[in-house]
C-alpha cells in the first residue's frame, strides 16, 4: 500500500505553496520563474527526455516550457496542480515536436485530450516532486508487467493502438483492454494524489 | 450487471482520456458524460493520473538532470522579455536575421525584369511589394516573435513559405508561394494545433502568380507550433475535413 500521507512533512520543500509563488509570478516577479524551475524543472527535463530522445532537444524543450509558463500561460492555481499541468504542456510540446519529425498529422488527432486536467489537490501542493515520484513508482510497480508496458508506449512514444499491436504481435483489442486496465489500476492506486 | 456496466464505462472513460476510443465510442461516452455530468470528476481524475505517469522516470541518473545552464538561461530570457528587450535566445542569432530580412528583400526583388524598360515597370510593383513587408520586417524586430516553416506535404509540389508569429501585435504574417489555383468552391484553409486541438486560423486562394500573402489576428492560437493547411469547402468548416497539402513547424 502506498504511503502517501507518511513523512512527507519532515521534509516538505517550500516554504512558499505553488499558489504563492505563482502569484507572485504574475506580478512581474521573474525570480518566481526559478523558484518554479527549481522544483519542477528536472521533472519536465525528465520528460522531455524520455520523449524526445537526446539531451539538446529535451533542455530546449525544457526552456521552451518556462518561458510560456512565464509568458503567457493558461494556468489557473484554483483549477489544479502547478506539477500536473507543466507534465501535461511538456508532453503535448513533445507531440508536437515528433509530429513534424514524422510528418505525421495522425500523431497530434490520436493523442486524446492534451488539455491539462482541472483538479485540485490539496496533497499536491505539500509534497516534493521526488516524493511524488517515488509514490507514482511504487503504484507502477504494482501495475502487470503488460499494461505498464503498453500503457507507457501510448503515453512516452504517442504511439497508436495499431502500431502496438504491430510491434508486440498481439490483437488490438488486447492493447485497448490492456491499456485501459493499466490507467484504471494507476488511477486508483494514486487516489490520493489525484482526488 | 450494474457492476458490470460501471465496469465497461470505466473502461471507456479511461479510452476516452487515452484518446483511443472509435467514433461511435466516442459519441457514446460524450452522451453519457452528458447524462452524468458528475462523471467529469472522473474524467480530471484519469487525466491527473496520466500526467503523474512520467514521475516515475528515473531520477537520478546523470543524463536526467538538466545542465545547469538551463536554469540562467530561463532566467535571463524571462528578464529579457519584462523590459521587452530584443534580446531573446532565438533573436540571439545573427545569421538568422540576415536570412530572414535577406529573404524578404530576394521576394521583393524576383519582381525586377533583365532589362531597363521592365526594370523601371516592376520597381515600382516591387516598391510596393516593399512596402507591405515594411510591416513584416517591423513585426520581427519585436521580441516573443516566432517563425513557422512552412512547406508542401507533396514532393512534386513546390508550394512553401512561412508564418509569422507576434504575440505582442496579436498579429500572424502568412507568406506563400508556389500555391496551385482550386476550383471553384474550394479554399484553402489554415489550422492551428493548440494543446491538440485544432483551431481554424485563415482562409485563403491565391493570386494569379500563386502567391498568398495575408496578416491574420492572432486570437487564441498564438502559442501554436504546428500549423496544417487542408483544402475545404468554401463553406466554413469546425474540423479539417479534407485533405492536408501543408504542414507547418518552428524554425526560429
Amino acid at each position: 500500500m502506498l504511503r502517501v500521507f507518511a513523512g512527507f512533512s519532515k521534509k516538505m520543500l517550500p516554504k512558499q505553496t505553488d499558489v504563492e509563488v505563482f502569484a507572485s509570478l504574475k506580478s512581474g516577479n521573474f525570480s518566481a520563474l526559478g523558484t518554479i524551475y527549481d522544483r519542477y524543472g528536472e521533472a519536465v527535463y525528465r520528460l522531455a527526455l524520455r520523449m524526445l530522445g537526446n539531451v539538446t532537444e529535451a533542455e530546449d524543450l525544457t526552456q521552451e516550457v518556462f518561458l510560456a509558463f512565464w509568458r503567457n500561460s493558461s494556468y489557473d492555481p484554483n483549477r489544479g496542480a502547478m506539477l500536473t499541468f507543466l507534465m501535461t504542456i511538456t508532453r503535448s510540446r513533445a507531440i508536437n515536436r515528433l509530429s513534424q519529425k514524422r510528418s505525421q498529422l495522425q500523431l497530434v488527432e490520436r493523442l486524446g485530450n492534451t488539455q491539462p486536467p482541472d483538479s485540485k489537490n490539496p496533497l499536491m501542493d505539500q509534497v516534493s516532486v521526488s516524493e511524488i515520484s517515488q509514490i507514482v513508482t511504487e503504484a507502477l510497480q504494482q501495475i502487470p508487467e503488460n499494461q505498464r508496458q503498453i500503457l507507457e508506449m501510448a503515453y512516452y512514444d504517442g504511439l497508436s493502438q495499431s502500431e502496438i499491436t504491430k510491434q508486440l504481435n498481439i490483437p488490438l483489442g488486447t492493447v485497448k483492454t490492456r491499456t485501459r486496465q493499466g490507467l484504471l489500476k494507476l488511477r486508483k492506486l494514486l487516489t490520493n494524489l489525484v482526488e | 450487471m450494474e457492476n458490470q456496466q460501471a465496469g465497461e464505462w470505466d473502461e471507456l472513460l479511461a479510452g476516452y482520456v487515452l484518446g483511443d476510443l472509435s467514433s461511435e465510442e466516442i459519441v457514446k461516452v460524450k452522451e453519457h458524460l452528458a447524462q452524468n455530468p458528475e462523471l467529469r470528476i472522473e474524467i480530471t481524475n484519469l487525466e491527473a493520473t496520466l500526467s503523474l505517469l512520467p514521475l516515475s522516470l528515473p531520477q537520478t541518473t546523470p543524463q536526467t538532470t538538466p545542465s545547469k545552464g538551463i536554469r540562467e538561461n530561463i532566467l535571463q530570457s524571462a528578464q529579457a522579455s519584462l523590459i521587452s528587450s530584443p534580446s531573446l535566445p532565438i533573436w540571439k542569432k545573427p545569421q538568422m536575421w540576415i536570412f530572414l530580412i535577406v529573404g524578404l528583400g530576394a521576394m521583393g526583388m524576383t519582381t525586377l525584369g533583365f532589362t531597363n524598360y521592365r526594370l523601371q515597370e516592376k520597381l515600382a510593383v516591387a516598391e510596393t511589394e516593399l512596402s507591405s513587408y515594411k510591416d513584416a520586417i517591423a513585426l520581427l524586430r519585436k521580441p516573443n516573435n516566432r517563425l513557422l516553416a512552412i512547406k508542401s506535404m507533396k514532393d512534386q509540389q513546390q508550394s512553401s513559405g512561412s508564418l509569422l508569429i507576434a504575440p505582442q501585435e496579436q498579429t500572424a504574417m502568412l507568406s506563400l508561394q508556389n500555391v496551385s489555383a482550386l476550383p471553384r468552391g474550394k479554399v484553402y484553409r489554415m489550422w492551428a494545433f493548440v494543446d491538440g486541438k485544432k483551431v481554424a486560423c485563415a482562409e485563403f486562394k491565391p493570386n494569379a502568380e500563386g502567391k498568398v500573402f495575408l496578416k491574420l489576428p492572432l486570437e487564441n492560437w498564438a502559442e501554436t507550433s504546428t500549423v496544417a493547411v487542408t483544402i475545404e469547402p468554401s463553406a466554413q468548416t469546425l474540423e479539417p475535413t479534407g485533405e492536408t497539402v501543408m504542414m507547418g513547424g518552428k524554425l526560429l
